[in-house]
């Protein structure tokens, strides 16, 4: 008996260590392997929880909401990224632009500023602020507005309104040496020759946190600014406040505007009082996803487009995307609707560091044509799923389900998940409803090493991708190594992008001697070379890009290639 | 700017040459003077050709002298009084002298009556017959400076030379030629940094008043041409250069008028001090451009309305025969 006793103390307490060690040490043995390919379960189809006029996160929020409540539905908002206060939500209602509501595929489609499309505008801003909710702005037939969870049903099924969604929002391309390192400071001492013509850049970004403190030193004396965020909050980012002071090492005549937005609806009025400004030329290091086809077209491309006919030049980041970036047509050889990345494998896998949120950004190449106000939309409906690797199996996390079926955009959109361990996150694609094979692309945000299947190229930003913009790449300030983050081309219609490379990795008073990395960084540099140049020479801008565009160095193979462009930022011959 | 001076330098010297001409009438009627002789003792020579006018001098016989003039009975002559050049002006009635022939024998012409010189004699000359000979030509240097109307110029040292033909006692002809230099300060309508010359050859009419022997006071108007030069500053086109541009800028030649005032101080009958003020009154054109060297890709103007118009000080000597 007392043998019997001892064995079981030993035995208890050796549990218990154990279970003390599991819980200091949890065993993590899947961060170093990765996983293998793996097919994917079949899905319940009929629980899509998706409605045709309402974006699938949106449909299921209001779904929990009914279901289980405010706070589940405060719960699942926060995991996916979306921002709802108490019980509201801020979306942006796409009004109906055709003539017959019936027709709506191929109905005569109104001028956007017509005054029946602002009639229309007009009725539904009232109709939302009957059902309890604050329009906060709008630009053509986009209301942005904060309304209760539980109207969203009522509102899409009001006649006039088209689409409810969230708010697009951009992206800051982040990861003065540049000065020198271009030739810039070769300029500064120089006396203006035949211009007196006060230059005006523009930083066109998420916000500029502490920008008053750098007034004078890292900054001009004086800068205007302008927020067209619903809150006005202009300090809602530092990113733009570090943009800015590149733009001023490089030209530090130049007039500086600081104007920040937050989502598509803001951003397109801000473009429109920007060209009102007199602005000669815009430092753009944001970029966005899923809200063009990537070969200049879109309402962000459109925006550049008119700022370029008002004269504007527009430095747009490439994107920090070269390792985020996977492509391919749908193929499904196993015949289950699920694509194959690579022979069966149905997963594309990615590693998230702890704690790092994740951001997954699916088109497919039936956006239709764009009128220049919308496009047609997609009747090819594609799905994507995200998935957590446990160490042993992939664990269903969430998806989007987007009804496509004839005027919505192809695409969809998972945010906002992360985990308290490092871990392989997946990503699967299914075809719900579709008669063709459609080019998938993919854009997955916050991983830490290049993902599965990675596909370097065609990984530009939009709106890099417009013919109107001098989309610019990374190198680095020290050696002009190309910076493998460094999104690249071909637009999605096969042009060369970027245009021009820049330096990348310098420091500043915003991020310090840790350096501001990104093509957010080289952008400025770009803007800033526009505006010195133009500040000490009669040269008009286009001319000016030519010169640049000739003095740059070109460190990739000759001629414009998808990854230097022309060539990294010369100011000197 | 250049088909303009090959028309303008041609009718300049069809103006030098027709005043040439006209003097040299003036040389040839004086070569041909009347002789005459002294063929009475006792000749006075009168202030005015009248027998009760004042007696100058006694006219010795034999003496040899040139009629400047007739007036009636009389002739008019000048004697030189001293080794200065300073002549007296008189008058003696043709009877009491002999015209001579060329190739005539003077001595025949002489009454046989003794002369009869009084040095005693009180010679009252009034100062308006006791005259310099006037002087032909004048040649002149001068420097001086010039103050340009245009603060973008900053003025400079300015010199030349002129040739003075004096047509009347109170009328002369100037041809002259300037060089004037000047700093540019830059501006964004004008020129940059830099230097302009202007050179120029001018015509010009003077208004001669002499007050006595030594001081003539003159008026002068006329009008020039300009061949004129900008050099930009080496600095400027050295910075610019490092960077891979080259500018350029001309100005063009040009016309132009001035008037002005000045005085000449004979300090001997041949010599003068000679200083004058001017207003010159000068516009012209002018380009610019700059040339971006690796593409070639250029911008380039026009300068409109330039203006050198300047205040000249000059001061200088003129020799004259």
């Amino acid at each position: 008996m007392k043998s019997w006793s001892n064995l079981v103390k030993i035995i208890l307490i050796v549990s218990t260590c154990f279970a003390c060690f599991m819980i200091l040490f949890p065993y993590k043995s899947y961060i170093d392997e990765p996983p293998g390919n793996y097919n994917l379960p079949p899905i319940n189809d009929d629980e899509r929880n998706s409605h045709p006029k309402i974006e699938s996160n949106l449909y299921r929020l209001m779904k929990v909401y009914f279901a289980q409540g405010l706070e589940e539905a405060t719960r699942f908002a926060l995991l996916r990224g979306i921002k709802i206060e108490g019980d509201t939500v801020k979306i942006v209602t796409e009004v109906m632009t055709v003539r017959d509501i019936d027709k709506v595929i191929n109905g005569e489609k109104l001028p956007e500023k017509s005054n029946e499309v602002q009639e229309k505008v007009h009725i539904v801003n009232r109709y939302i602020r009957a059902l309890g909710g604050s329009v906060e702005t709008t630009y053509n037939n986009l209301i942005q507005s904060v309304v209760p969870i539980y109207i969203l049903q009522n509102l899409a099924d009001y006649p006039d309104v088209e689409y409810l969604r969230l708010p697009k929002k951009p992206y800051p391309c982040v990861i003065s040496e540049g000065v020198a390192k271009t030739g810039a400071n070769q300029w500064h001492s120089l006396v203006s020759y035949r211009t007196e013509d006060e230059v005006k850049v523009c930083i066109l970004d998420a916000g500029f946190a502490e920008y008053r403190a750098l007034l004078g030193e890292e900054l001009p004396s004086t800068v205007q600014t302008k927020s067209f965020r619903a809150d006005r909050d202009l300090y809602a980012h530092d990113h733009g406040t570090a943009c800015a002071e590149i733009v001023h090492d490089m030209a530090p005549n130049a007039k500086l505007w600081l104007v920040n937005f937050g989502t598509d609806v803001e951003h397109h009025n801000a473009v429109d009082w920007i060209i009102t400004q007199g602005i000669n030329i815009v430092s753009y290091s944001m970029g966005w996803f899923n809200i063009g086809g990537g070969d200049g077209t879109g309402p962000i491309c459109e925006d550049v487009k008119k700022a370029h006919d008002n004269g504007i030049i527009w430095a747009s980041a490439a994107g920090n995307d070269a390792t985020n970036h996977w492509e391919g047509n749908f193929k499904d050889s196993d015949i289950d609707n699920w694509h194959n990345f690579s022979g069966n494998d149905e997963i594309l896998h990615f590693y998230v560091d702890a704690y790092t949120p994740v951001d997954i950004f699916l088109n497919w190449n039936d956006w239709g044509n764009w009128s220049g106000n919308r496009y047609r939309g997609s009747d090819q409906d594609y799905d994507l799923y995200l998935y957590y690797w446990t160490g042993t199996e992939w664990s269903y996390v969430d998806d989007s389900r987007n009804v496509q079926n004839g005027t919505q955009w192809p695409q969809e959109w998972i945010g906002g998940w992360y985990s308290k361990y490092s871990a392989y996150w997946g990503i699967a694609v299914k075809k719900y409803k579709a008669n063709k094979n459609v080019k998938l692309e993919a854009f997955i945000l916050g991983n830490s090493n290049p993902v599965e299947y990675n596909h370097t190229y065609g990984s530009l930003n939009i709106p890099a991708d417009s013919p109107y913009a001098i989309a610019v790449g990374a190198t680095d300030c020290i050696n002009d190594s190309y910076h493998s983050y460094s999104s690249r081309g071909p637009t999605s219609d096969l042009r060369i992008k970027p245009d021009l490379c820049a330096p990348s990795g310098v420091t500043g008073h915003t991020y310090g001697d840790l350096g501001f990395y990104g093509t957010s960084a080289a952008t400025p540099h770009v803007a800033g070379a526009f505006a010195l140049i133009k500040g000490k020479t009669p040269f008009s801008l286009d001319r000016i890009r030519a010169i640049l565009e000739a003095r740059a160095l070109d460190f990739g193979p000759t001629d414009k290639d998808n990854r230097f462009g022309l060539g990294r930022l010369n100011l000197v011959k | 700017m250049n088909n303009m001076s090959n028309k303008k330098l041609p009718l300049v010297l069809v103006l030098f040459l027709h005043f040439l001409i006209i003097l040299s009438f003036r040389v040839y009627a004086q070569e041909t003077k009347r002789l005459i002789v002294i063929k009475k003792e006792n000749t006075i020579l009168r202030l005015y050709p009248r027998e009760d006018s004042l007696a100058i001098k006694e006219l010795p016989l034999g003496a040899l002298l040139e009629v400047e003039e007739e007036i009636g009975e009389w002739f008019k002559i000048e004697l030189p009084l001293d080794k200065d050049g300073i002549v007296i002006t008189g008058y003696v009635h043709q009877s009491a002298v002999s015209i001579i022939k060329k190739g005539e024998e003077i001595s025949e012409k002489i009454t046989k009556e003794k002369p009869k010189v009084s040095s005693q004699q009180k010679l009252e000359v009034t100062d308006e017959r006791v005259e310099r000979k006037q002087p032909r030509f004048g040649l002149g240097f001068e420097s001086g400076y010039s103050s340009f109307t245009d603060n973008n110029y900053k003025g400079g040292l300015k010199y030349g030379g002129s040739i003075v033909i004096i047509v009347t006692r109170n009328i002369a002809f100037e041809l002259s030629g300037i060089n004037s230099q000047s700093d540019v300060k830059g501006n964004p309508s004008g020129l940059s940094d830099g230097r302009i010359s202007l050179t120029s050859i001018s015509l010009s009419i003077q208004g001669r008043f002499p007050l006595g022997n030594n001081f003539v006071p003159y008026i002068v108007g006329g009008g020039s041409y300009w061949t004129n030069k900008f050099t930009l500053d080496s600095n400027t086109i050295s910075s610019w250069k490092n960077l891979g541009f080259e500018i350029i800028e001309e100005i063009e030649n040009s016309t132009g008028f001035h008037f002005g005032a000045g005085m000449d101080i004979f300090i001997t009958r041949k010599i003068a001090i000679t200083g004058d003020v001017r207003y010159s009154k000068i516009n012209t054109n002018g380009t610019w451009e700059i040339l971006e060297q690796v593409t070639n890709l250029e911008v380039s103007n026009r300068l409109e309305n330039l203006d050198f118009s300047s205040v000249m000080i000059g001061l200088g000597l003129k020799f004259y025969f």
